[in-house]
């Protein structure tokens, strides 16, 4: 029996031919997909480089449900290395994007995974002029309001 | 596609305080000073939230306090002292040698009394002035409450209603006579008087914050022992039944009222066994007791006192009195109570001193709140 494939259409028009069980991991997707079956789905809010990279991850997680049970393409262990190694390898602009489009689609495990990296990397960093650098934030504090906010937590910087 | 290169600012709200739950409690401390968003998004939807949400997550840990003072002084009242708290590190398991992190919070002066928790913040009274103070062991700010003009020796309660997220200290004087008693509430500048409506009394030691509720052992006017509770939202104080001659028990520290899986409990400790009263409804004020044989032979043959039933692990901590040998005053045991076993761990301390005693946190939330 071959698989059902689905087409999702990106920002750019790039489109991209799904099977069905790896695009369902979106609760999006799965609604759509039930709503208007054989349609090409377009999303218009993500380039072909983000949906490329959602895909890639929906495609190492799904769960096949027509075999026995080493069907599932990895082990939970390993599905955690792979996770670690996949956010680490995006730059910081492009895991903004990625977790939005987590967030849009509706896929949890990416969400999760996603917010994790950009906690990380938050909390990496030596002061809050170095979030502010990494993560475009205007200062709209005072020289005086962030020396009374650092006044209150006596946590040596 | 032409556009800014995304930063955490366009990212929606509800989305950005899910990563900011993600941090460590140290770094969200740290970086409220990031920007204005930042601060009111950490201060407004995690402060609050994210304390009962840390607490499920990590393992049960147990961090300690010990009030410790020098011995050999002329004068009672000015015997210096050092509050250290001491963290359990539950997450550096695997080095046995370091199990707690040692913190000074204060070198001061004189008698430190009526030590009470709530909900991440410790209260205490310092005899030289009289005056409560509260400290977040999170942030290590502190806070001292405001002169209340109150004669004589002062007392007081300190608690936080659940429901209104609101940290109370209630003050009375020891030569009370149908005297208001002094409520200042966390954040809030102005003090209120309130009649007490169960008649003068004054507390005797231990006082203990659950659920909304204080419970505390005192004195009435005929110096007979009594139970009191103090309803922190609706600030109403009323008398605790007790089970017979419950309270008859009270002579130095043979009765500890302790917080047990969020009910109240009275550990007694017989001759030969202990008993807890677990209060099981609060309304109908119905009492179950468990007795257990075996948990004072296992016991070095040393004064010790309940310091109170760890959460949510519910084995009962004992400690030492703090009349020992530095050695064996930095001993604490617990006793698991469904195992009937013991087990003794040891708090390391890099500075040994003649007297220490122990006050211990069972239920530590890591709180970021400023005071």
């Amino acid at each position: 029996m071959s698989k059902k494939m689905i087409v999702l259409k990106s920002s750019e028009g790039v489109s991209f031919v799904v099977e069905e069980a790896v695009a369902r991991q979106s609760k999006i997707i799965s609604f759509l997909v039930e709503e208007f079956p054989d349609r090409e789905l377009p999303l218009t809010n993500m380039t072909s480089e983000i949906l490329r990279k959602t895909i890639e991850y929906c495609k190492k997680h799904v769960v096949e449900d027509d075999g026995g049970g080493d069907s599932s393409s990895s082990s939970s262990g390993d599905l955690k290395e792979w996770d670690v190694k996949f956010v680490a390898e995006i730059d910081q602009p492009r895991l903004m994007d990625l977790l939005m489009a987590a967030n849009y689609l509706d896929i949890p495990s990416l969400l999760d995974v996603t917010c994790q990296k950009v906690a990380d990397t938050i909390a990496a960093c030596n002061d809050e002029k170095e979030i502010r650098a990494t993560f475009n934030i205007e200062n709209d504090f005072t020289e005086e309001e962030v020396e009374a906010i650092r006044m209150e937590n006596q946590y040596p910087i | 596609m032409a556009r800014k290169s995304s930063g955490v600012i366009n990212i929606p709200l509800d989305l950005m305080v899910e990563i900011l739950e993600k941090l460590p409690t140290k770094s969200l401390a740290r970086f409220r000073c990031v920007s204005y968003q930042w601060e009111s998004m950490i201060n407004k939807f995690i402060v609050i939230d994210s304390i009962m949400t840390r607490r499920l997550n990590q393992p049960p840990r147990d961090p300690h306090f010990l009030f410790k003072r020098h011995w050999f002084q002329p004068r009672l009242d000015h015997i210096p002292h050092t509050i250290l708290s001491y963290t359990y590190l539950y997450h550096q398991v695997t080095d046995e040698q370091q199990l707690y992190h040692e913190e000074i919070i204060e070198k001061e002066e004189g008698y430190l009394m009526g030590f009470q928790y709530a909900r991440g913040l410790i209260g205490f009274c310092c005899s030289r002035n009289d005056q409560f103070r509260i400290h977040n062991l999170t942030t290590r700010q502190s806070l001292f409450l405001p002169v209340t003009r109150l004669p004589g020796s002062l007392f007081y309660l300190f608690g936080y209603d659940t429901f209104k997220n609101q940290y109370k200290v209630l003050c009375q004087t020891q030569n009370q006579h149908g005297m208001p008693w002094k409520l200042f509430i966390l954040g809030d500048v102005s003090k209120e008087d309130i009649q007490c409506s169960i008649g003068v009394h004054f507390l005797f030691e231990q006082a203990i914050c659950i659920n909304g509720e204080i419970y505390y052992i005192a004195r009435n006017a005929n110096c007979t022992h009594v139970l009191v509770s103090f309803d922190v939202r609706h600030e109403k104080f009323s008398y605790v039944q007790t089970p017979g001659n419950l309270l008859a028990y009270h002579h130095h520290e043979d009765l500890t009222i302790v917080n047990y899986h969020g009910k109240l409990g009275c550990i007694c400790r017989n001759k030969v066994d202990v008993d807890m009263w677990v209060m099981q409804d609060a309304k109908k004020q119905e009492w179950s007791k468990i007795t257990f044989l075996d948990m004072l032979q296992s016991l070095p043959k040393l004064n010790t006192r309940f310091a109170g039933v760890a959460n949510p692990g519910g084995e009962i901590v004992i400690v030492h009195q703090p009349h020992l040998i530095i050695e064996l005053a930095l001993n604490v045991y617990y006793y698991d109570t469904k195992q009937n076993g013991l087990r003794r761990s040891e708090i390391q301390t890099t500075s040994p001193s003649d007297l220490v005693s122990i006050r211990a946190v069972m239920d530590h939330v890591e709180n970021i709140m400023r005071l």
